[in-house]
């Protein structure tokens, strides 16, 4: 059960191109700073894997790559419920996208207090393929800021304990 | 128009909650329909193909690639057919641990089915997720279907080593045996999971199912002494009672015009379609179910004959019962092989082999040479085997269908669809449906 102050990262990605820009810098944060022990760290590959984790406490940051017509490299940070995610789509496949887990906790009781989505515009999905050029030099920056952020969503939930 | 004829076409664009994109066309000439089809538009994968010149020892990972939801029985068939060439004969712990892990995805894959994609159809909503906005009751219901997920997904996680794609079996066994100590931990959820599935199979059977007519020939493994899952004969409700190996002498694939995916006939039976999955399974074996199983099945008016498509959801009901409660006496008797895996020489040689995926019968054939290297494949899965069945289905409903306002036809096609809980990928992924009126 996760305690109310808990601070989770989670990198959604897989192993083809840029789709694996969550994990990367998931890993890269979590082995760059001394972390308070209240941050927990996440690498998934499946998001229905987030829906079994929600459990309505805690602080939720999920890093994930998009395929937008944005430059690649570049991040929009946003709180859920937030209308620039896309609007679940009335049926679905046999598995839920970010947006949708997100939903179906909140219609289940499971949605944390706050989730954060950093998104990261990629380029390249190819199956197997290595990080793009671009989002290679572009880790060290988002790194910093969502590191910025994680400090002061930790700073903000010790603040807020009794 | 007076005594002018007209046409009118019913199509369902894209069809939901169902694996894989297809559409579906209804023509109607005069009030009489005149064409149906089934369209499969996802592109094909050429996974045959691409397995030739690839070593066999490689198979079982390529193959499990084809399915996110059912690789189990991609990488089962594979290496079933390619042991059948290298004639190995594997262990009884590594055949008790092949069966356990394929309760894991029977599981996973029919309570996905059950709760999220099948019931909005019989409780009158467009998704799990109004459904479980709706009211206390059904969000409590999809909760338990996700958890009763989840505990299949362990399965798949412990003994494949990853929910998805697992990466653990191979040729003669498995890569890495799971220690006893990292299944025992299992056994909670698993009865927790047998208690909610028999509350399933209660709840399954109590949805309204409209009226049906017509039969089918159902066809499945049949096992001497076990519900078939990786093992037995082909039988069919017609009386076909042959090896695996003569599957191709009995069953052909053809191509339509109209889909990617090739369609399957049983050669010499009229229209020569057939119904595989958890419905024809539940015919030819619910006698190798425990009693008890048997006995609430009956209780819950779910005796066969069942020649009708909606209640398909109360067989994958009994088959996740069937499967919780096997995968805990497989825990609970669980000796780790050792070895992990049988010895394994390459040879040259032809190996078919048949296991029930979810959906049902998926044959792979393969053909290697001296070296072990692959010189031919062949796969039939179950939804290409179902496509005939679910045309010849849509048939039967399409004349109730013309009269109907064209969002509501459109979904009383796409139920008769998601009754065979299709993975049209596997098959080459939503389906569309139109009403031509000519």
């Amino acid at each position: 059960m996760t305690q109310a102050n808990t601070v989770h990262i989670v990198g959604i990605g897989s192993d083809h191109g840029d789709d694996r820009i969550g994990w990367v810098l998931v890993r890269r944060l979590a082995h760059s700073y001394p972390w308070p022990r209240q941050v927990h760290w996440h690498c998934l590959r499946d998001v229905q894997e987030l829906l079994d984790r929600l459990d309505g406490q805690g602080t939720w940051v999920l890093v994930d790559a998009v395929c937008c017509a944005a430059a690649p490299g570049s991040s929009l940070r946003l709180t859920w419920p937030d209308d620039q995610l896309p609007a679940l789509p009335p049926g679905n496949t046999h598995s839920f996208d970010v947006a949708g887990v997100l939903h179906m906790a909140q219609v289940l009781g499971q949605l944390p207090p706050l989730v954060v989505i950093w998104a990261i515009a990629g380029s390249c999905f190819d199956p197997g393929a290595p990080l793009s050029t671009a989002l290679e030099a572009a880790v060290p920056a988002l790194a910093d800021r969502i590191a910025q952020d994680i400090w002061q969503l930790c700073t903000s939930e010790q603040a807020a304990r009794p | 128009m007076g005594q002018e004829s007209y046409s009118r076409t019913i199509e369902v664009h894209a069809l939901a909650r169902v694996e894989g994109e297809g559409g579906l066309t209804v023509r109607v000439r005069d009030g009489r329909v005149v064409g149906v089809e089934l369209r499969i538009y996802e592109p094909p994968r050429f996974y045959e193909a691409l397995l030739r010149g690839r070593h066999a020892a490689e198979v079982p990972d390529i193959v499990a690639r084809i399915c996110g939801i059912c690789p189990v029985a991609y990488q089962m068939s594979a290496v079933h057919a390619l042991e059948k060439i290298f004639g190995v004969a594997v262990s009884p712990q590594v055949r008790a641990l092949r069966r356990l892990l394929y309760c894991g995805e029977w599981i996973e894959s029919h309570t996905l089915h059950i709760f999220l994609l099948h019931a909005p159809d019989f409780l009158g909503f467009d998704s799990a997720l109004s459904m479980a906005q709706a009211n206390p009751d059904l969000a409590a219901l999809v909760r338990r279907g996700l958890r009763m997920k989840k505990a299949g997904n362990r399965i798949m996680q412990v003994i494949g080593g990853r929910e998805i794609h697992p990466v653990n079996v191979q040729i003669g066994g498995f890569y890495r045996a799971p220690r006893r100590e990292e299944l025992l931990p299992l056994l909670d959820e698993l009865r927790w999971g047998r208690d909610a599935a028999v509350e399933t199979v209660r709840w399954a059977a109590a949805l309204p199912a409209p009226p049906w007519t017509g039969g089918y020939e159902f066809v499945a493994l049949r096992h001497p002494s076990e519900y078939a899952m990786n093992e037995g004969r082909l039988g069919s409700s017609a009386g076909l009672d042959v090896a695996q190996e003569e599957f191709l002498d009995h069953f052909e694939e053809y191509q339509v015009p109209h889909s990617h995916a090739l369609h399957a006939r049983r050669r010499g039976n009229g229209t020569g379609s057939y119904s595989v999955g958890a419905l024809a399974r539940w015919h030819l074996n619910y006698d190798r179910a425990p009693h008890w199983i048997q006995h609430l099945a009956h209780e819950c008016g779910f005796s066969v004959p069942v020649h009708n498509p909606y209640r398909s959801i109360v067989a994958r009901s009994l088959e996740v019962l069937l499967a919780f409660d096997e995968a805990i006496a497989l825990i609970e008797n669980y000796e780790p092989p050792s070895p992990a895996r049988a010895p394994v020489t390459y040879a040259a040689g032809i190996g078919q082999a048949i296991t029930e995926a979810p959906r049902g019968i998926l044959y792979h054939r393969y053909e290697t040479d001296a070296a072990g290297i692959v010189r031919w494949a062949r796969i039939v899965p179950p939804t290409s085997q179902n496509q005939a069945q679910m045309e010849h289905d849509l048939w039967t409903v399409a004349p109730r269908l013309v009269s109907l306002p064209e969002p509501v036809a459109a979904l009383e096609a796409e139920k008769v669809i998601r009754n065979y809980d299709p993975c049209i990928s596997c098959a080459t992924h939503f389906l569309r449906l139109r009403i031509e009126q000519q």
